[in-house]
């Protein structure tokens, strides 16, 4: 059962699409408490932190083909689109993939759709998810949504979800919610995803957020 | 080929083809439902081709050498291959095939086979693959055979639709040059009538009509210039 005090599955998704339609680019998916300026840096740091985590298009001697799970209005897709590598970006809201669309270039696709119904004809090499899984409150479809991207990561693939490195559930307000560690260890060992590096927090400002990396081994 | 047809060809000598439990097959003569032996095909036909819950569940139940067929409501290039080789893979089964079937609901099938030890995959080394343990083996020879089947059956979609829209070019060009050459025979007609002798004479007339002094002043400078031939002008 959901919390009273927290968004339900459907209230979010409204909350989100309402969002990306009255905030401005970086805004709608970014943090509140920062004004434009801030979101801007904060958005380049996270950026570059996948950058340096999955490498550029060339480290390997082929495109990678990612997963942009929660996409908002596109940023990090374009940049890792811009870096060469291949990216299909979803995200619940029609209102920012519309954005995305109007605005992504030829390496980036995208589609409306929540992590858990993302069901494609296709594995990615890495998946990665900044900053949405926190806005999941229903643990259902939490727990719906991490198993689908664990299984759309291919054998030797990555996935990067963002979340805080506390080893404690969090309910921070209506709509965040943070989960232990450790649930994300357990939950992706069932789909053959180990831990591949420890905690890699942002480290922007007093955020204690950052990525889990794992590996798909098995 | 039909469904019952390629379960039949894949059921071992000696095994039985038989429904899955809660699997509703109406086809006349169709599977038994009834105990599963290891040498027994399984038939299961999902609603949902992404909802894989009772795809677990059977692979859960069967017994080490029984095989899955698998019967899925979608096309080759819509086939989940994220949730079926993760399915498979946590229910220690190997994919061996993906086949196209004729059933208009269940277009497609695909073939599990239920081992708990590593699977043989003889091409596996052959590609630089090796020192792989039994998940491992069964994760990639899945990928391999479901990746490859829905990344072929796009590239051929991929080419008919080329090749669609290249027969569209090639019409709406032979329309183009049959247009181009249709108002290049209209813009010579009326050329020709606009410096036809009756056209002057005719806007002479009509001028006289509608003006009949200035008409009738400049009427006579008109039918002299009808008077001339054509391809003086």
């Amino acid at each position: 059962m959901t919390d009273p005090e927290v968004l339900g599955v459907d209230e979010a998704l409204e909350f989100w699409d309402k969002r990306h339609k009255s905030q401005g680019e970086l805004r709608s998916g970014g943090d509140l408490s920062y004004d434009h300026a801030a979101n801007e840096v904060f958005y380049a740091l996270r950026l570059g932190r996948l950058i340096d985590i999955l490498g550029l298009a060339e480290s390997p001697p082929w495109q990678r083909h990612l997963l942009d799970a929660g996409c908002g209005k596109g940023f990090f897709a374009r940049g890792m689109g811009r870096f060469g590598h291949r990216v299909d970006g979803i995200d619940a809201s029609p209102h920012a993939v519309e954005e995305c669309t109007t605005l992504g270039g030829v390496n980036e696709t995208y589609a409306v759709s929540t992590l858990s119904r993302w069901a494609p004809g296709h594995l990615y090499d890495a998946v990665y998810c900044v900053d949405v899984a926190f806005h999941i409150m229903d643990d259902d479809e939490w727990a719906a949504s991490m198993a689908n991207l664990a299984s759309l990561v291919r054998l030797g693939g990555m996935l990067l979800v963002a979340d805080h490195g506390a080893d404690e559930d969090k309910v921070w307000g209506t709509y965040q919610k943070t989960r232990a560690s450790s649930r994300y260890d357990r939950l992706f060992a069932q789909h053959g995803l180990a831990r591949r590096a420890e905690f890699e927090p942002y480290g922007f400002r007093d955020t204690p957020a950052g990525f889990h990396v794992f590996a798909k081994d098995a | 080929m039909r469904p019952l047809e390629l379960a039949a060809a894949a059921t071992r000598p000696g095994g039985r083809t038989v429904a899955a439990t809660g699997s509703d097959d109406p086809s006349p003569n169709g599977p038994e439902k009834s105990h599963v032996g290891p040498l027994d095909t399984v038939v299961l036909a999902l609603d949902d081709a992404a909802a894989t819950e009772p795809l677990a569940a059977l692979l859960g139940t069967v017994p080490d050498g029984a095989r899955v067929l698998v019967l899925l409501p979608c096309a080759v290039v819509e086939i989940p291959v994220g949730r079926l080789v993760d399915t498979a893979v946590r229910g220690a089964s190997s994919v061996a095939a993906v086949v196209p079937v004729d059933d208009r609901s269940h277009p497609v099938a695909l073939l599990l086979e239920r081992s708990r030890s590593a699977p043989s995959v003889t091409w596996l080394p052959s590609r630089g693959f090796v020192d792989l343990d039994a998940d491992q083996s069964r994760r990639l020879a899945a990928e391999l055979v479901l990746g490859g089947a829905t990344a072929r059956a796009q590239a051929m979609a991929d080419a008919a639709r080329i090749e669609v829209l290249r027969r569209r070019a090639v019409a709406a060009e032979a329309d183009v040059a049959r247009l181009t050459e249709v108002a290049a025979r209209l813009r010579d007609a009326a050329e020709r009538l606009r410096t036809s002798r009756s056209y002057e004479v005719g806007q002479a007339l009509a001028e006289v009509r509608k003006a009949p002094f200035s008409g009738a002043v400049k009427l006579p400078g008109r039918l002299r210039r009808a008077g001339r031939p054509a391809s003086g002008r």
